[in-house]
C-alpha cells in the first residue's frame, strides 16, 4: 500500500492513518495516558491503605459524596479503584504499551517491511482500542460506580454488582476484538512480509516475541470473549451460567433458576488471564534481547536457546492456567497436573533469563539509559519469577494465597520486569521515531528514581503477605494480626507516590526532547538490525529509501575482520 | 465466473436450509423429554454439526488451505483441552 503520493489530510495523516507508524504512535500516547490514570487510582488506594479512614487530603474535597463523604474513601470506592486499577493497567496499558504500540511500530521495520499486512484492519484495531477504553472509564459515572468485583470479576459477585459492572464487560469486549485484529495482523505481517534474505533463524527475538505474543492472544482472548457474554447474559438477559441454585444476595434469595457453575467463569477467565501474563512479559523480554545484545557488543548467548524457549513458554501458557484456582477445592489429581505443568514452564523462563544474563559476560558494556533499564529488568524478573514458585505449589499456595505475597509477586514481573523494559525500549528506540535523542541526565534521574521506589512499593508486600496480611483489604487494621506490619503502608505509600514525581523527568524529557532534543543520526546506538537501516524517523508510508536485503543474523557484533564492532543485516 | 458465483449461491442456500432443519430438530428432540444427559448429547451432537456446516462452507475453511487449517486444528485441540481439564473441577462441585 503506497500512499506516498497521495496529499494527505491533517485528519488523514494524524487521526485515521493506516501507517503503522502512526498508528503506533497513537498507541503509545494513548497507552501510556492509560497507564498514568491507572497508576493514579491506585495512588488514592494507597492513602487509604497507610492512613485508613482519613480524609484524602485536597483532592478529597472534589469527589462526591457517593464515593468519598467529606473526604472518606467509601469501601465501594476502593474496591471501584481496585478492579479498575488491574483492568487498566494490563488491558489499556502493558498490553497496548508492548504489543500495539512496539510491535506495531518496530516489527514491520525489523523485518523490512512497508507496513502492515492489513492497514485498515491496524487502524480499525486502534480505534476499537480507544473505544473500548473511554468506555471502560466511563463506568465510574455509572449508578453505583465502576465494577467493584476485582480485574477477575469473578461470578456470581460479579454477577450481582451494580451497572459498572455491565460496562466493564463490554468493554472488555471492545478490547478483546481490538486485540484479535492486532494478533491476525502480526501473525500475517510476520509469515508474509519478511524482505529476502530474513530467514526465520535471522529474526531479531524481538520479531519472534511479538509473533509468539500474537500467536497467545488469537488463541487465549476469544475464550474470554466468549466468558465475557455469558456473564453479560447473565447479568442482563435472566441466565444461569455462572448462578449456582439456592444463591442468597443481601440475605435474600436470588430468584434465578441456578445450576450454573461460579467455577465456570474461573476457568474460562485464567485460560486467557494466564497466556496473558506471556503476553506482558514476552514483548518485554524482545526488547531486553535487542538493547543487551546493542549494549554489550556481543552476540546474544544461545538464540536458538531463547528462541525455542519462547515457543515452548507458549505452548505451555495454555496448560497451567488452574495453579491460580487451587483454593477453589479442585480434584487433588487435577491440582497435581496443574502442579506439574507449573514447575515445568518455569523451565523456559529460566532458560530466556539465563541466555540473557550470560550475554552480558565477556561484552564491553555501554552503560547507556536503555542498557541500565535492560538489566534492572534481569534481576527484578528474577525475583517476579522466583517467588512465583511457592505459588506454583499447593502446600505453600494455600497460605500465600489471597495474601499481598501474591500483589508483590505479580507486581514485581509485570511492573518492574515489564514496564522497566518498555521504558528501556522508549528510550531505545526514540531517536529512531523522532530523530533526536533524549537527554542522558534526566533519563538517568528517571531510571534511579524509578528502580529505587518501585523496589520501595513492591518488596515490602512479601513481608506483609508472608505475615499474612490479605489482600483486596479495605481497612489493613481492621484484622489485629496486619497491625504489626502497617508501617509498612505507610512506607509503600510514600514510595508510591514518590514515583508519580519520579516520572515527571521522564514525561518533560520525552516532550522536550521530541521537538528540541539533540538531532541524531540514522544509527546512533551502531545496531545490526534492520530498523536501523531506514532513516530517522522513517520514511511516511514505505520507511525504506529502497527495500532493503538480508545478508546475515540479527546481532553480529565484534565480528572478526570487520572493520566496525557491528554488521548490519543489510550491509552486503 | 458467473457459472461459478451462481453454483456457490446454490451452495449456500442449501446450507441455510440445512441449517435451518438442524436447528428445527434441535426444537423437536426437546419435546421428546428425554432423559437429560441424552438430551444435553444429541443438542451438542446438532450444534456441533451446524458449527461444522457454518465453519466450512460460511467461513470458507473448506476452499482454504495449509496454515488456516492448522490454526483451527490448535483452536480445537485447546477447546478440548478445555473441556478435559474444566469438566473435572466442575464435576466435583455439582
Amino acid at each position: 500500500m503506497d500512499q506516498g503520493h497521495h496529499k494527505e489530510t491533517f485528519i488523514s495523516k494524524w487521526v485515521f492513518s493506516l501507517d503503522h507508524k502512526i498508528i503506533g504512535l497513537q498507541y503509545m500516547f494513548t497507552s501510556l495516558s492509560f497507564l498514568l490514570s491507572g497508576f493514579s487510582l491506585m495512588l488514592l488506594m494507597r492513602w487509604q491503605l497507610a492512613f485508613p479512614g482519613q480524609p484524602i487530603p485536597f483532592l478529597g474535597r472534589f469527589l462526591p459524596e457517593s464515593m468519598a463523604p467529606g473526604g472518606v474513601m467509601l469501601p465501594e470506592f476502593y474496591n471501584q479503584l481496585g478492579a479498575m486499577h488491574g483492568t487498566i493497567m494490563i488491558f489499556l496499558g502493558i498490553v497496548p504499551l508492548g504489543v500495539g504500540f512496539f510491535g506495531n511500530y518496530f516489527l514491520p521495520l525489523q523485518i523490512g517491511a512497508r507496513d502492515m499486512a492489513f492497514p485498515r484492519l491496524n487502524m480499525m484495531s486502534y480505534w476499537i482500542y480507544l473505544l473500548g477504553g473511554l468506555v471502560m472509564l466511563s463506568s465510574f459515572m455509572m449508578p453505583g460506580g465502576a465494577a467493584q468485583s476485582g480485574w477477575t470479576s469473578y461470578a456470581p459477585l460479579s454477577v450481582t454488582a451494580p451497572a459498572g459492572q455491565t460496562v466493564w464487560i463490554l468493554a472488555m469486549v471492545l478490547i478483546i476484538t481490538s486485540s484479535l485484529f492486532g494478533a491476525i495482523n502480526f501473525i500475517v505481517t510476520t509469515l508474509n512480509l519478511r524482505v529476502e534474505g530474513l530467514t526465520w533463524s535471522r529474526l531479531p527475538i524481538f520479531v519472534w516475541a511479538q509473533f509468539v505474543t500474537a500467536i497467545l492472544l488469537l488463541f487465549a482472548f476469544p475464550v474470554l470473549e466468549a466468558g465475557a457474554v455469558l456473564q453479560l447474559l447473565d447479568r442482563i438477559a435472566g441466565t444461569s451460567f455462572y448462578l449456582p441454585a439456592g444463591l442468597v444476595v443481601d440475605g435474600a434469595p436470588l430468584e434465578r433458576t441456578g445450576g450454573g457453575s461460579p467455577l465456570l467463569w474461573q476457568h474460562l477467565f485464567w485460560f486467557l488471564a494466564h497466556p496473558e501474563v506471556y503476553v506482558l512479559i514476552l514483548p518485554a523480554m524482545g526488547i531486553v534481547a535487542e538493547i543487551i545484545a546493542n549494549g554489550t557488543r556481543k552476540p546474544l548467548f544461545g538464540y536458538k536457546e531463547i528462541v525455542g524457549a519462547m515457543c515452548f513458554l507458549g505452548v505451555m501458557s495454555f496448560l497451567v492456567w488452574a495453579h491460580h484456582m487451587f483454593l477453589s477445592g479442585m480434584k487433588t489429581s487435577l491440582s497435581y497436573f496443574f502442579m506439574t505443568t507449573t514447575m515445568i514452564i518455569s523451565i523456559p523462563s529460566v532458560a530466556i533469563l539465563t541466555c540473557l544474563v550470560l550475554s552480558l559476560k565477556g561484552g564491553s558494556i555501554r552503560f547507556t539509559t536503555p542498557m541500565l533499564f535492560a538489566i534492572a529488568f534481569l534481576p527484578m524478573f528474577g525475583i517476579g519469577g522466583l517467588t512465583g514458585l511457592p505459588l506454583g505449589f499447593t502446600p505453600t499456595d494455600v497460605y500465600l494465597h489471597d495474601t499481598y505475597y501474591v500483589i508483590g509477586h505479580f507486581h514485581y514481573v509485570v511492573v518492574t520486569g515489564t514496564i522497566i523494559a518498555l521504558f528501556g525500549g522508549i528510550y531505545y528506540w526514540f531517536p529512531k521515531m523522532f530523530g533526536r535523542s533524549m537527554n542522558s541526565f534526566w533519563s538517568k534521574v528517571h531510571f534511579w528514581l524509578t528502580i529505587l521506589l518501585m523496589n520501595g512499593i513492591f518488596f515490602p508486600m512479601f513481608i506483609q503477605g508472608l505475615a499474612g496480611v490479605q489482600r483486596r483489604l479495605y481497612d489493613p487494621t481492621a484484622q489485629l494480626h496486619n497491625v504489626a506490619v502497617q508501617p509498612t503502608n505507610v512506607f509503600m505509600s510514600y514510595c508510591a507516590w514518590g514515583l508519580l514525581l519520579a516520572q515527571i523527568p521522564f514525561i518533560v524529557n520525552f516532550f522536550y526532547s521530541m521537538f528540541k532534543g539533540k538531532k541524531t543520526a540514522e544509527n546512533p546506538w551502531e545496531a545490526t538490525t534492520l530498523e536501523w537501516a531506514c532513516p530517522s524517523p522513517p520514511l511516511p508510508h514505505k520507511n525504506f529509501e529502497k527495500t532493503p536485503t538480508v545478508h546475515r543474523g540479527p546481532y553480529e557484533y565484534s565480528v572478526p575482520g570487520h572493520k566496525t564492532d557491528f554488521y548490519p543485516q543489510n550491509a552486503a | 465466473m458467473m457459472k461459478e458465483s451462481s453454483s456457490m449461491v446454490k451452495t449456500y442456500l442449501t446450507v441455510f436450509a440445512t441449517l435451518a432443519l438442524l436447528t428445527g430438530l434441535t426444537v423437536g428432540v426437546a419435546y421428546l423429554h428425554l432423559e437429560r444427559t441424552s438430551a444435553v448429547m444429541i443438542a451438542i451432537f446438532i450444534a456441533g454439526l451446524k458449527a461444522s456446516l457454518i465453519t466450512l462452507f460460511f467461513m470458507h475453511f473448506k476452499f482454504e488451505k495449509g496454515i488456516i487449517h492448522w490454526t483451527l486444528y490448535t483452536a480445537l485441540f485447546l477447546v478440548l483441552v478445555l473441556i478435559f481439564l474444566v469438566l473435572p473441577d466442575i464435576g466435583v462441585h455439582h
